[in-house]
């Protein structure tokens, strides 16, 4: 943290401003000072921010019953009328706390501007609220999934909506990253949102996690279709999903009585299997009386956990890989007869083919390439470099190269230098950004000219689709355009001439893993005017990029690879082990 | 229910940055009644394009580069009778609040264990000042002082609550 003694001067300008009544040559000062010294300028700010909080922390500290404020001012008494307490209870507020909390006690405050804006912004967000409740279905979420994401096998399309029966939830939507849905792009399932018996998810890609009510939970990775057909378990009919079923669900399975706390055990095992159904097909779609084992159902294979993580992926042909991170599953064929299925411990891996009554079981170099992502990704930034950061004038900028230019095609890449501003532009901001071009001054270069820049940035282990890179420029003249590996991206609309407004660009997608490239077309020269003449030509950019990392864990290292394959028919005895 | 838990969830993200986005606007505007109305109109926008946020993002971000907009048009909009800081300044404070404001609600909490450290006589300066919203002038009036001497004496506790934080802050950091 930064010191907190300062200069007397100092001191005395935010006295005026805050408690007294500061004048344009102190403000002035006070600017001059905040702008030069870096420490003044962070003293400021946690000075106001010391102030906003002791605006805030008053009510937390002393708060005033409702009765004692609508007896001393009747105006804040409107904002607690009986239907609207009653409102707010039956929905989230739309609006932060504060609003309810910062109850005034001075009449200095009821008749300030501060609390008629407040009193007007409540109004204006219940207003918006109500019109929001009137306009959207009573499942947002759930309708645009039910509609183009997700289908209900046990109700056709032509059913009316008001014979349809309430949905089922059997869990929660707990995590989204990058998805991106095959049959609506644009579709993001809120956090929180229920997942109801029989919903169907399409991912064309990144990640959701499903965490079910009994605590188990599943992360589908795009592509992949998967449907949630019990309250313990899902019908995977292609792709990869990885799924953990935590402690506490064991525990709760113990009530039941079906289960123990010591689930890894081979009596706990035996007990579950023993209260498992004999039909492999126990999880039927929607069926209303699941088994307390989480399963997952496959177009080849039933696959059982037994505790405690596993992977499974499906490929376009219904082929069944398996594989259990930690505990065991059982894998059971579709294809065969026999009631029997395979146990999997730690580490081990089985395919179940589609055509066959066979379980393969694969050792650990056939396996490695199936990646399975095991915790949902954190978002962190991209390491991307905004202009002459750090830098002094007349330094190259190791991060910005000039590629190309227009009237000469032979020209060689060359490092971009930060150069001086131009009156008409903002000063450089060492800390922040600052202009760049082919040469310190600013240079002075031929009107029509097209200068493209480029800065390159790396992303590893991450997800494409989650990752998203967000800047602004200031350029002299115009950014004709902007193209993320090659690919354009949306220019905002700006003047040739408007030299000290920064302009907003963002990008969503075409990141690779490796090595990305960011270029930037700067044209020299008015709109439309083609002079002959040599003007100022400089960028200026700051970039700032998050990524989602995969929390993606290959099967480790220490997993013994079998030298047979175990060819064993479906239920065959002798695989069990 | 699906609309209630969207719409929950949105109204958690945007209470739980208030204090971080009102320290924002008042740093950078730092008139608390002007502050107080661009936070209420930052709400209001934010509550309107709550559907073009797309859940897993950076909120905090977005909220900001919101606030910061609703700064300028603010600016724009009584620039001329108005002391401003200029634009570099305005960029400059901005893009480090953007990282600072973070703190905010940690320092909340710092803040409520320092008030309960001060002297009783600082403590009810600062009540008065900011629990009852009493103005300088009316707070000198009270006192027989100058508004000056009053504002000067605000200005010392608040130093006090600074250094309180800025040790309890190292504490933290230390453990």
């Amino acid at each position: 943290m930064m010191s907190t003694s300062h200069s007397d001067e100092l001191n005395l300008l935010l006295v005026a401003l805050t408690d007294s009544e500061i004048d344009r040559r102190q403000f002035t000062r006070l600017q001059t000072l905040l702008s030069q010294d870096p420490d003044a300028q962070a003293y400021f700010r946690r000075y106001m921010r010391l102030c906003a909080l002791l605006e805030f922390e008053r009510a937390a500290a002393e708060p005033v019953s409702p009765d004692a404020a609508n007896e001393l001012h009747p105006i804040g008494a409107a904002i607690e009328l009986p239907r609207q307490v009653e409102m707010e209870s039956a929905i989230p507020s739309p609006l932060p706390s504060v609003f309810h909390s910062r109850a005034p006690s001075s009449p200095d405050f009821v008749g300030g501007p501060v609390f008629s804006y407040m009193v007007a912004t409540v109004f204006m967000c219940l207003l918006l609220f109500g019109f929001w409740l009137y306009k959207l279905p009573p499942d947002r979420g759930s309708s645009i999934a039910s509609n183009e994401n997700s289908r209900r096998s046990t109700t056709s399309g032509e059913e009316s909506i008001h014979d349809r029966p309430a949905p089922v939830v059997v869990g929660r939507i707990t995590g989204i990253a990058g998805a991106k849905w095959s049959d609506e792009p644009n579709y993001i399932a809120p956090l929180g949102v229920g997942v109801a018996l029989g919903r169907q998810y399409k991912l064309k890609s990144g990640l959701l996690e499903i965490t079910y009510d009994s605590g188990a939970k599943v992360i589908l990775e795009g592509p992949c279709s998967y449907e949630v057909d019990s309250a313990a378990g899902g019908y995977l009919a292609l792709g990869k999903l990885v799924a953990r079923v935590a402690s506490d669900n064991s525990r709760r399975l113990t009530a039941s009585g079906n289960n123990t706390v010591m689930a890894q055990t081979p009596e706990a095992v035996s007990l579950r299997l023993l209260s498992e159904s004999t039909n492999p097909q126990i999880h039927s779609p929607l069926a209303t009386n699941p088994s307390p084992l989480f399963t997952v159902r496959t177009p080849t294979a039933v696959v059982t956990d037994l505790g405690t993580e596993f992977g499974i992926v499906v490929g376009e042909d219904g082929n069944t890989i398996s594989h259990v991170f930690a505990g065991m599953v059982k894998v059971k064929s579709l294809a065969g007869a026999s009631l029997e299925g395979l146990i999997l411990h730690t580490n081990e891996s089985v395919s179940v083919g589609p055509n066959s009554e066979q379980i393969i079981d694969l050792g650990r170099e056939e396996f490695r390439d199936a990646t399975f992502t095991r915790r949902m990704p954190r978002r962190a930034a991209i390491k991307v470099f905004s202009t002459g950061v750090g830098l002094n004038e007349g330094d190259y900028d190791p991060h910005w190269q000039i590629v190309a230019r227009s009237d000469e095609p032979d020209f060689k890449p060359r490092l971009a230098m930060v150069t001086a501003s131009h009156m008409y532009w903002p000063y450089n901001l060492p800390t922040q950004s600052q202009w760049i071009s082919i040469a310190d001054g600013p240079p002075e270069l031929p009107d029509g000219v097209t200068f493209t820049f480029r800065t390159t940035f790396q992303l590893s282990n991450v997800l494409p689709a989650g990752c998203s890179l967000r800047g602004r420029f200031l350029v002299d003249n115009h950014v004709g355009a902007i193209r993320l590996n090659g690919k354009e991206c949306s220019v905002p609309k700006h003047d040739f001439e408007a030299f000290a407004e920064y302009n907003d660009f963002e990008i969503a997608d075409g990141f690779v893993e490796g090595t990305n490239v960011l270029e930037i077309d700067v044209y020299n020269g008015r709109q439309e005017i083609v002079s002959g003449e040599t003007t100022g030509m400089a960028l200026r950019v700051e970039l700032q990029g998050t990524a989602l990392h995969k929390g993606s864990d290959s099967p480790p290292a220490s997993h013994p690879k079998r030298t047979e394959k175990i060819d064993t028919t479906y239920g065959n005895g002798g695989a069990m082990e | 229910m699906s609309h209630t838990e969207s719409n929950s969830w949105f109204s958690d993200q945007l209470v739980g940055i208030q204090k971080g986005l009102y320290a924002y606007i008042l740093t950078l505007l730092p008139w608390p009644e002007e502050a107080s109305d661009v936070l209420q109109q930052t709400n209001l926008v934010l509550w309107r394009d709550s559907a073009k946020f797309q859940i897993g993002t950076d909120f905090r971000a977005w909220a900001y580069r919101v606030a910061y907009f609703q700064v300028l048009a603010q600016r724009r909009k009584v620039q001329r009778d108005r002391l401003r800081f200029d634009d570099a300044l305005m960029q400059e404070l901005a893009a480090n609040m953007d990282r600072e404001a973070v703190y905010a609600e940690e320092e909340a909490l710092i803040l409520q264990d320092c008030m309960k450290l001060l002297p009783a006589k600082d403590r009810e300066l600062i009540c008065r000042r900011y629990d009852a919203g009493v103005s300088v002038k009316t707070m000198a009036a009270d006192l027989n002082q100058s508004p000056n001497a009053v504002a000067v004496k605000l200005h010392r506790v608040r130093q006090k609550l600074l250094e309180c934080m800025e040790q309890r802050g190292s504490e933290r950091d230390s453990r």
